[in-house]
């Protein structure tokens, strides 16, 4: 099992690293885990999350790509679907049968078909738009629908902080 | 022997409005380097002869204990002892019986002691050291910490019950050089007789062991430590005629007068400052010193980078201070130096490799053993490229 879920990794590895997505890295921490990823994925344009370079943790399951990876942003990021701790709740990391919040379709899922390429995708466009229906962090999802000056300010002081540029003086 | 020591004195004694207060201290043990490098060659002896003495030190302990003050016998026992343990009591002019107190300039933390072996006397303590040595040292508490006037009738009850043995008084109440000019005398010890009898205290060390006593901010123990450790340490003791108040005069004139001529003794003069500013001084000492070794401390724990992820933060942490270089340059001299201070340093002294290919990705190969590489270099690249942008941005938008 193992096995083929280094074989499937390392195809993906080298697929990211020959033809890299627009603003999206990722490869094994160590070469001798391959189970244990780091990325960074840069903000969407047009957006408060515009040009950060946010890093997460990707782990994988021993079964992989039967079950979906985990992911964890490591920059502390404030977004309603990323839970305070950093983890993404996102459908496309979620098995078919469990579904946490119930607002998701089937078709959105985590199923061998897709790839590390792709969460790191949904990834940036959950950046663009939060879904505040189901939200895990609830204050952020709050702050998003009510006080959007102040969720972008937030946001604002991550990018800088991801691009070691100085808190802002404002 | 006490010459040398007066001469040195008497040429660096200066008038008291062009002194400094930390020019009333020794700052450094070693004050010129020939004196430091000797300290370092005799240091392995020194710490042979410590231990020794150590030992000695303990029984000479016992003795001082176990013999009560005021005989004639523990005189010349402790003073020979201590001659062993490299404390040289001399002794000039004599002691008059008609004073009961005596009032001694302050130079080490001896002393009392060199006084006390010359003449048992009683000390109030004021200092802070642990109980047991007050004791054994025949320290009497007097509830100075209790304010002035507690320690004035103390010390008056106490004279009037104990009618052999002079109350010692250091009425400078901090260790001094005694080179420069004494402290402002304290009255306390004034009022409790009016006959003083004020006693000189130099302390002298053979060259090149010339080593200070007694530093600003000292510990008794480090001081003690230096007395074990060097061969021998001269404290001459001279007594002065015995000083009387006049009935005109005023305590602080008594006080004033009795300092003037101890400092006239020791060829120096008496500053204008108090124990106040002493004190003042010697907690400035000790934060400088204290922040100066923070300074240090943080260097020297600059944590030992050891994975790449702590590298990595670091790059980033010394980016903000450095935002010129490119990332991958700091991020690869970290790898070198394994030390964010080390980096920093290269990175001031301008001894940092910048390489064209920094942000330059190149060719992909086939082999995987690289793609870590490359992972890294578009990282670096991807955070800078977004920090120009971001940084555009900013200026566009000011526009």
């Amino acid at each position: 099992m193992a096995g083929y879920a280094l074989k499937r990794l390392m195809t993906e590895y080298k697929e990211l690293t020959t033809r890299p997505p627009e603003g999206i890295i990722a490869a094994p921490i160590d070469e001798d885990n391959f189970f244990e990823w780091e990325c960074l994925i840069t903000g969407p344009e047009e957006t408060c999350f515009a040009n950060g370079v946010f890093p997460a943790r990707i782990t994988f399951p021993q079964d992989y790509p039967l079950s979906p990876p985990k992911m964890r942003f490591t920059c502390g990021i404030f977004h309603p679907n990323i839970y305070p701790d950093g983890r993404v709740c996102i459908s496309i990391l979620h098995a078919p049968g469990d579904d946490p919040t119930g607002y998701e379709s089937s078709n959105e899922r985590w199923s061998p078909v897709q790839s590390i390429e792709k969460i790191l995708l949904s990834v940036v466009s959950m950046l663009a738009e939060p879904n505040d229906e189901s939200p895990a962090n609830v204050n952020a999802a709050k702050m998003w629908r009510e006080d959007r000056a102040q969720f972008e300010k937030t946001a604002d002081a991550l990018v800088r902080k991801t691009l070691c540029l100085p808190a802002s003086e404002v | 022997m006490t010459d040398s020591a007066t001469s040195s004195s008497g040429a660096s004694a200066t008038t008291s409005s062009e002194l400094k207060i930390e020019d009333l201290f020794h700052q450094k043990r070693n004050e010129d380097s020939i004196t430091k490098i000797f300290s370092a060659i005799y240091a392995p002896v020194g710490i042979i002869i410590f231990l020794f003495r150590c030992f000695l030190g303990f029984h000479t302990f016992l003795v001082a204990c176990l013999l009560r003050k005021s005989g004639v016998f523990r005189m010349h026992a402790l003073r020979t002892m201590c001659s062993i343990l490299g404390i040289v009591v001399e002794k000039r002019g004599e002691r008059d019986e008609t004073a009961r107190v005596l009032c001694a300039n302050h130079v080490s933390i001896l002393d009392h002691l060199a006084i006390d072996i010359l003449t048992p006397c009683l000390l109030p303590s004021v200092w802070d050291i642990p109980s047991v040595i007050r004791w054994c040292f025949g320290y009497v508490d007097l509830g100075a910490a209790r304010g002035r006037d507690h320690l004035v009738n103390g010390a008056k009850k106490l004279l009037a019950k104990e009618t052999e043995m002079p109350l010692l008084a250091f009425p400078e109440g901090i260790i001094t050089s005694g080179e420069k000019a004494l402290i402002k005398f304290n009255t306390w010890a004034f009022e409790v007789a009016p006959i003083v009898q004020p006693v000189s205290v130099r302390v002298w060390r053979p060259y090149p062991w010339k080593v200070a006593v007694s530093v600003l901010g000292a510990t008794w123990w480090t001081d003690l430590f230096y007395f074990f450790a060097l061969p021998f340490t001269v404290i001459s003791v001279e007594y002065l005629p015995k000083m009387e108040k006049k009935e005109e005069e005023s305590l602080d004139e008594f006080t004033a007068r009795v300092a003037e001529t101890l400092a006239a003794n020791l060829k120096i003069s008496v500053s204008k400052f108090g124990i106040s500013d002493a004190s003042e001084a010697a907690k400035r000492l000790r934060t400088d010193q204290e922040r100066a070794r923070k300074v240090v401390n943080k260097e020297k724990t600059s944590p030992r980078l050891q994975d790449a992820r702590q590298m990595d933060e670091c790059a980033m942490r010394i980016k903000q201070s450095f935002p010129t270089f490119h990332l991958s340059a700091i991020r690869r001299d970290l790898e070198k130096t394994r030390s964010q201070t080390a980096t920093v340093n290269n990175l001031k002294a301008g001894k940092i490799t910048v390489s064209a290919a920094d942000g330059q990705v190149g060719k992909v190969t086939l082999d995987a053993s690289s793609w870590r590489g490359v992972f890294d270099n578009r990282k670096w690249q991807m955070i800078e490229t977004n920090r120009q942008k971001y940084m555009d941005r900013g200026v566009e938008d000011d526009n």
